[in-house]
């Protein structure tokens, strides 16, 4: 039917060899990196740090104070994972606090009245997926605004949790139940397999797969993904179900590890996991950002608190200093985007 | 000069469409044929965007019906459209400038490997062969496009629509309009070669010039409805404008 192409434009030559430039800008785009600035950074800070006390990495008995901040930081990172899928693709989910809760004390009422395990905990998948999906619903589909949306389904999975508790957080759960928080399968404790597995999978999906592209070019021009074929509302709903999905798992770990689900385990974890992420790179707009940036964010703000306890730095200041690291941070993207915008 | 040779390859006939109580298109006939580029020309709102929005099938028509090979379609999404073999290089280019040379030309189509893993080195290796192809000078395929010239830009939208598979007409919306005197040259050239090869254009442009140096036929449309279609041979720029702008007011 037609003429091939090379046929017809023939004499093309192939782009000119660009090996040499990049070989010598490799240095520079590698600094450039949010990742690379960010690992120094934390290293630094650590090195800093336990110049100024030992209490920060080995004192009094072996990185004690390290192990207790990475388990901290590891059931933090089962949301921040799906979290910088959803903002890579231009979205953001406040529920999530409400998420944890309510699913950590929907599956504790289930198990307190007997519900088998695997029937409680697919329940409390269920319920934390129907947020998701609701959340993903409304911003695609009804077009409304994500804040508002999220900030809604936080209050309300919020009040199911408190509701459901009805002021006595249900505890004392199977034996089976806990060890999925509180075991340490060959001497690794819990949480931190958690990382392990999902990290990983989460890079890979972003980086590898079709669907993690799909992400990306949803997040950078909605628009444009959407004339190209890509199924953006698809994508956006996913990522809101992948994000509950995973707040559920932390709710559910969360009640395993204190072998009690309060309606008020979590507080604030929804805007730390967003901030650590943008810290590490993410932007709010959408379209950029890694998982690696969005751990390396979260881990300097778990530092910096963590610093500031062992420091002795009086906790009214502490969230001061995160305030301002956080503003510094977007501050400092804001600067570079306007100097690539004018140059 | 080959053109209107044999059957039609995609014919539109009746076309209408509103926007509430705007009536954007009225019963519009048009004939596109490999082998040939035909101009749509007119006013600002006299219709051309929203026709060629219907040819790739971003807007449905309210009224009438396209016809692709003699056999009616419709379009229900661009997907559509495109599986006819009709793709689309858009006025904006739909380039996702935070992502490479190599993810937007495959954007939505990305080669894959068990089908849910992009085929990263593929990618990349057909990357260089549609840019090689177009003899356009893009340094890297892995550069962000957001960083890249109008002329280059524009250069990775058309190749995006000359890569896609079993395309025989390409629509594109005002091609050199963001574009300098050397590059909207680059360009037409660019749409000159890919005519030789067999495909039909359809382009869309303000710039009497250009329309000129490129054309088989100009259809000129004007609030929406259809004046006339003319060979360019037949025809003067002069006789073109009136017909844009109107009998009424000369």
């Amino acid at each position: 039917m037609t003429t091939d192409m090379n046929s017809v434009l023939q004499g093309a030559r192939p782009p000119s060899s660009t090996s040499r430039l990049s070989r010598r800008s490799w240095l520079r785009r590698m600094l450039g990196r949010r990742e690379v600035i960010l690992l120094i950074l934390n290293i630094a800070f650590i090195v800093v740090v336990s110049q100024l006390t030992p209490y920060f990495l080995y004192a009094p008995n072996g990185f004690a104070n390290f192990r207790v901040m990475f388990v901290g930081m590891a059931m933090e990172t089962i949301v921040l994972a799906p979290m910088v899928l959803l903002l890579v693709g231009g979205m953001f989910d406040l529920s999530v606090d409400g998420v944890v809760n309510m699913t950590g004390v929907l599956t504790g009422v289930l198990l307190v009245q007997g519900v088998p395990i695997p029937i409680a905990i697919v329940s409390g998948f269920l319920a934390a997926s129907a947020v998701g999906f609701v959340n993903g619903f409304a911003v695609t589909k009804l077009k409304m605004n994500p804040l508002m949306t999220t900030l809604g389904t936080w209050w309300i999975a919020q009040g199911i949790a408190l509701g459901a508790a009805q002021g006595i957080p249900p505890h004392t759960f199977p034996q089976a139940f806990k060890s999925l928080g509180q075991g340490d399968p060959f001497g690794i404790t819990m949480p931190i397999w958690y990382a392990i597995l999902l990290l990983p999978l989460a890079i890979w999906v972003l980086a590898r797969t079709r669907f993690g592209y799909h992400i990306y070019a949803t997040g950078g021009n909605r628009e444009a993904a959407r004339l190209h074929g890509v199924k953006v509302d698809r994508v956006t709903i996913v990522s809101f179900v992948l994000v509950a999905l995973a707040a559920g798992l932390a709710g559910m770990v969360y009640a395993a590890r204190l072998n009690s689900a309060g309606p008020q385990t979590v507080n604030g974890l929804n805007l730390r996991v967003i901030a650590g992420a943008v810290i590490g790179g993410c932007s709010l707009g959408g379209g950029e950002g890694t998982i690696w940036g969005g751990l390396l964010g979260l881990l300097f703000m778990t530092m910096l608190t963590n610093a500031s306890i062992v420091l002795g730095v009086s906790p009214y200041w502490q969230i001061c200093i995160l305030g301002i690291v956080l503003l510094l941070a977007v501050g400092a993207d804001a600067l570079a985007k306007r100097r690539v915008a004018s140059g | 000069m080959a053109t209107e040779i044999g059957v039609p390859y995609l014919q539109g006939r009746g076309l209408s469409k509103s926007f509430g109580h705007v009536r954007a298109l009225q019963a519009v006939d048009l004939d596109i044929y490999q082998h040939e580029i035909l101009a749509i020309v007119g006013d600002n709102g006299a219709g051309k965007s929203t026709l060629t929005k219907i040819l790739s099938g971003v807007h449905q028509p309210d009224e009438g019906e396209l016809h692709v090979q003699g056999q009616p379609v419709r379009f229900s999404d661009s997907h559509k459209a495109r599986e006819a073999g009709i793709a689309t290089v858009f006025q904006n280019l739909a380039l996702v400038d935070v992502r490479d040379v190599a993810q937007n030309l495959f954007l939505g189509r990305e080669p894959t490997r068990m089908r849910f893993f992009v085929d990263r080195r593929k990618m990349l290796e057909d990357a260089r062969k549609v840019i090689g192809d177009l003899r356009v000078n893009i340094p890297s395929m892995t550069v962000e496009v957001g960083q890249l010239s109008g002329g280059q830009r524009q250069s990775i939208a058309i190749g995006r629509a000359t890569s896609q598979e079993n395309r025989s007409i390409i629509i594109m919306d005002e091609p050199t309009a963001a574009l300098g005197v050397k590059e909207s040259r680059k360009v037409l050239d660019l749409i000159l070669r890919l005519k030789e090869s067999g495909i039909g254009i359809v382009v869309i442009s303000h710039n009497m010039r250009h329309v000129f140096s490129v054309a088989d036929r100009i259809l000129v449309l004007r609030r929406g409805k259809l004046v006339g279609v003319r060979r360019k041979t037949e025809t003067t720029p002069d006789e073109i404008v009136k017909m844009i702008v109107g009998a009424e007011i000369l």
